[in-house]
């Protein structure tokens, strides 16, 4: 073989073993095909809203009787989403007291159905005057009806502690527009709770139906 | 191709990946919940005060037309008839002497309210009250000057003081009311005969709040006022300590029977009850609530746990015992046959020297219920004495029948069980339940692990007892609750729980958030927090 033909040969074998030599330390990009198609999931949406429809009960007057009590609510409706106030403030109540709420709990467009629940929640006696405070726990009676006019009673007592008190009040359907239910606070006894102050917070809850 | 299908299957091993990540994940579903905060309920209050002055200087003055003296003039500074109980009227009269005192009555609540003035005639000596006069009358006053006077004044006899008890006056908060009672003893019909006589006469100044329904309290200082009083049922308020002063027959049941719905208000008094072998009972229907006080109830002959101091037994009848401090030397209260009945124990300590404080108590079932809120109940030895009806040997709390029982927020002690339930169910919250393990004979208590149980309390040790193991009584299921609170076991060879179900009445406990000192055991038909206890070996 002559020289140029030997070095022809070697820098065929050289280019070869460098290709060969990048080859191995080169990623490959093997030959590849690709079929896409556009997947799309966008999330569903539980939304609700809780109303206030009426406050009803009575009251004392100013002779110290007991007279009807009706709150008038704008609209018949109060949002209490955006509601800064309290559904239930009550003044010098005694036994005999008594107010009822009602509301209507909203599907927002929900596209699941969900169960609702009420639950009287962040109970406390108050600090000032605590032995009446903790006495007008157990004499306030808590009564829940719902749209199926089931009733679930318990004292503001039974509600204490950071759970609360949950009383389920049934299931919406995606196509259902809303539900009533009441709460209806009273004072039921005097024991040693004059003078005492307790509060309370109300929360709705919706939870996606699982089956 | 190759490439392709290397692709797809790298797709395919990622879409696995995925999906085994979603299997092995808790799903978290959609909520939403709004929430009214703040909601609050302020309770108003009923109060009275009352005050009696003197004749005397820098008070009141006023003028009452055809009265024994022009003007009368009081001290400045009154008597506070709430907290001294001393007479207001006291001294000599001689005929024709007179004197007079001046008595103000306001409302110090925010509620307006109904005030009555009972008097009543304590006693009378040598017919004193045939020659003594009074009169009552109302004035305005502003400042120290009285600017008005209602009525005319009269030397009335004193047996029209009855009449003065029917009149009735509404305060509204902040207002009072004056009033000016004169007395005095007649001239000439003032014999010797009168000479030394005395007249007792109490004034009792009443309130209620001025809604329909509200009835004012009767107020008791005797015995037999009280038993008079509660006769005719309504509020009764005592004015001192006194006795319950109770029938008591051979049998120990007693008859001293409630017939009207009955509050006695022991206005920071004690009431004992010294008769042996006597209970009260509420009839059918009757509600009686006790409160405000303490309750000495020390008869130290034993009676069978049956013959409770207070027995809930007729039908829809009803026990409350309420802000009371109770030392019981026998069962405090018990619920008995027929049924719809109930006991409500609030805001109160509780100590028995007996071998169970309140329970229910029948070998068949009815429907009743058991409530305790806010309240210790303790069964022990009497520190005081020493007394105990059975040695170290108790449960506190017990329902042996397909009832209810609800405890909250209380402590509960005993030194053989602290809380048993046999049937029914119970919702047990923020609640301290203790078994001091004191009670000496595991003997016996291993008989009661090994095999059936007997009635009372003679069953296993522990805090927390739930179910039965007796072939011919309490064949009833027991599902107990739990929520927070402890159950304790205090002796380390007594477990904290012990339950037990027959084959065909099970024994079920669900406890949350609660801390449990102490073992847990039993066996039989049961499922503690949805697991069956199996472990029956006594640690004694």
């Amino acid at each position: 073989m002559s020289k140029k033909k030997v070095w022809l040969a070697a820098a065929a074998a050289f280019a070869l073993a460098l290709s060969v030599s990048v080859l191995l330390l080169t990623t490959y990009a093997l030959f590849s095909d690709s079929a896409e198609t556009h997947n799309r999931l966008q999330a569903g949406t539980l939304d609700i809203g809780l109303f206030e429809t009426s406050m009803t009960g009575n009251a004392l007057n100013a002779e110290g009787r007991f007279e009807d009590y009706s709150e008038p609510i704008d609209g018949g409706r109060r949002d209490l989403e955006t509601y800064d106030g309290n559904v239930f403030e009550i003044e010098n109540a005694c036994p005999g007291i008594w107010r009822e709420g009602a509301f209507a709990v909203v599907n927002n467009d929900s596209s699941t159905a969900f169960t609702y629940s009420v639950t009287i929640v962040g109970v406390e006696a108050g600090a000032e005057d605590a032995e009446a405070s903790q006495a007008l726990l157990s004499e306030i009676m808590i009564t829940v009806t719902d749209c199926e006019e089931k009733e679930t009673s318990f004292s503001l007592s039974e509600a204490a502690g950071d759970e609360g008190k949950t009383v389920a009040l049934g299931e919406m359907l995606s196509t259902d527009t809303e539900e009533t239910f009441t709460i209806r606070a009273e004072f039921i006894d005097s024991g040693t709770a004059q003078s005492g102050s307790v509060t309370f917070d109300i929360r709705v809850t919706a939870v996606q139906a699982t089956e | 191709m190759k490439a392709l299908k290397k692709s797809i299957v790298a797709c395919g091993v990622t879409l696995v990946m995925c999906v085994s990540l979603l299997l092995g994940t808790t799903f978290a579903w959609f909520t939403d919940s709004i929430t009214n905060e703040g909601n609050r309920i302020q309770s108003g209050s009923l109060k009275i005060d009352a005050y009696a002055y003197d004749l005397g200087e820098g008070g009141v003055s006023v003028s009452i037309d055809g009265a024994p003296e022009d003007t009368y003039t009081f001290a400045a500074d009154g008597q506070n008839l709430k907290t001294d109980t001393a007479p207001i009227i006291s001294g000599t009269l001689a005929p024709g002497e007179s004197s007079a005192k001046l008595l103000n009555v306001s409302n110090a609540g925010s509620l307006t309210a109904k005030v009555k003035l009972d008097f009543a005639i304590v006693s009378e000596t040598n017919n004193i009250s045939d020659v003594l006069w009074f009169d009552f009358i109302g004035i305005t006053v502003d400042g120290n000057t009285a600017t008005a006077v209602t009525g005319e004044f009269t030397e009335r006899e004193m047996s029209q003081l009855a009449e003065l008890s029917e009149r009735e006056f509404e305060l509204a908060p902040e207002a009072g009311m004056w009033y000016v009672f004169v007395y005095g003893m007649k001239g000439a019909e003032a014999g010797n005969e009168y000479q030394g006589g005395e007249f007792e006469l109490d004034v009792t100044i009443l309130a209620k709040q001025a809604v329909d329904g509200a009835e004012y309290a009767t107020s008791v200082a005797s015995s037999e006022a009280l038993t008079e009083a509660i006769s005719e049922g309504g509020n009764i308020s005592l004015d001192g300590d006194m006795d319950l002063n109770l029938e008591a027959n051979e049998q120990g049941t007693g008859e001293n029977v409630i017939t009207q719905d009955t509050t006695i208000d022991l206005n920071g008094h004690t009431l004992t009850n010294d008769a042996m072998l006597a209970s009260i009972q509420p009839a059918a229907g009757v509600s009686l609530t006790i409160e405000n006080g303490s309750l000495d109830f020390r008869v130290t002959e034993n009676w069978n746990v049956a013959h409770a101091y207070i027995s809930v037994r007729q039908e829809g009848s009803e026990l409350v015992v309420r802000n009371c401090d109770v030392v019981s030397y026998q069962s405090f209260a018990v619920i008995e046959t027929p049924g719809n009945t109930r006991i409500t124990i609030e805001d109160s300590d509780i100590f028995c020297a007996n071998s169970v404080a309140i329970s229910t108590n029948a070998t068949k079932s009815y429907p009743c219920e058991i409530v305790i809120r806010n309240s210790t109940i303790e069964c022990g030895v009497s520190e005081s004495d020493g007394y105990q009806a059975y040695e170290n040997d108790n449960c506190a709390v017990w329902l042996n029948v397909d009832g209810r029982l609800t405890i909250e927020n209380s402590t509960i002690i005993g030194q053989r069980q602290g809380v048993m339930v046999r049937g029914g169910e119970a919702n047990i919250s923020n609640t301290t339940i203790i078994c001091k393990g004191e009670y000496s004979d595991f003997t016996t208590n291993d008989k009661y692990v090994n095999g059936g149980w007997s009635t009372g309390n003679e069953v296993p040790m522990a805090a927390l007892v739930v179910g039965d193991r007796n072939e011919s009584f309490y064949r009833y299921s027991a599902s107990v609750i739990v929520t927070g609170g402890s159950i304790i076991s205090e002796n380390p060879r007594v477990p904290a729980i012990y339950i037990w179900g027959e084959d065909a009445y099970s024994a079920t406990l669900k406890y949350t958030a609660t801390t449990i000192t102490g073992e847990i055991k039993g066996g039989g038909n049961n499922t503690v927090n949805g697991t069956a206890v199996t472990d029956n070996k006594p640690l004694s």
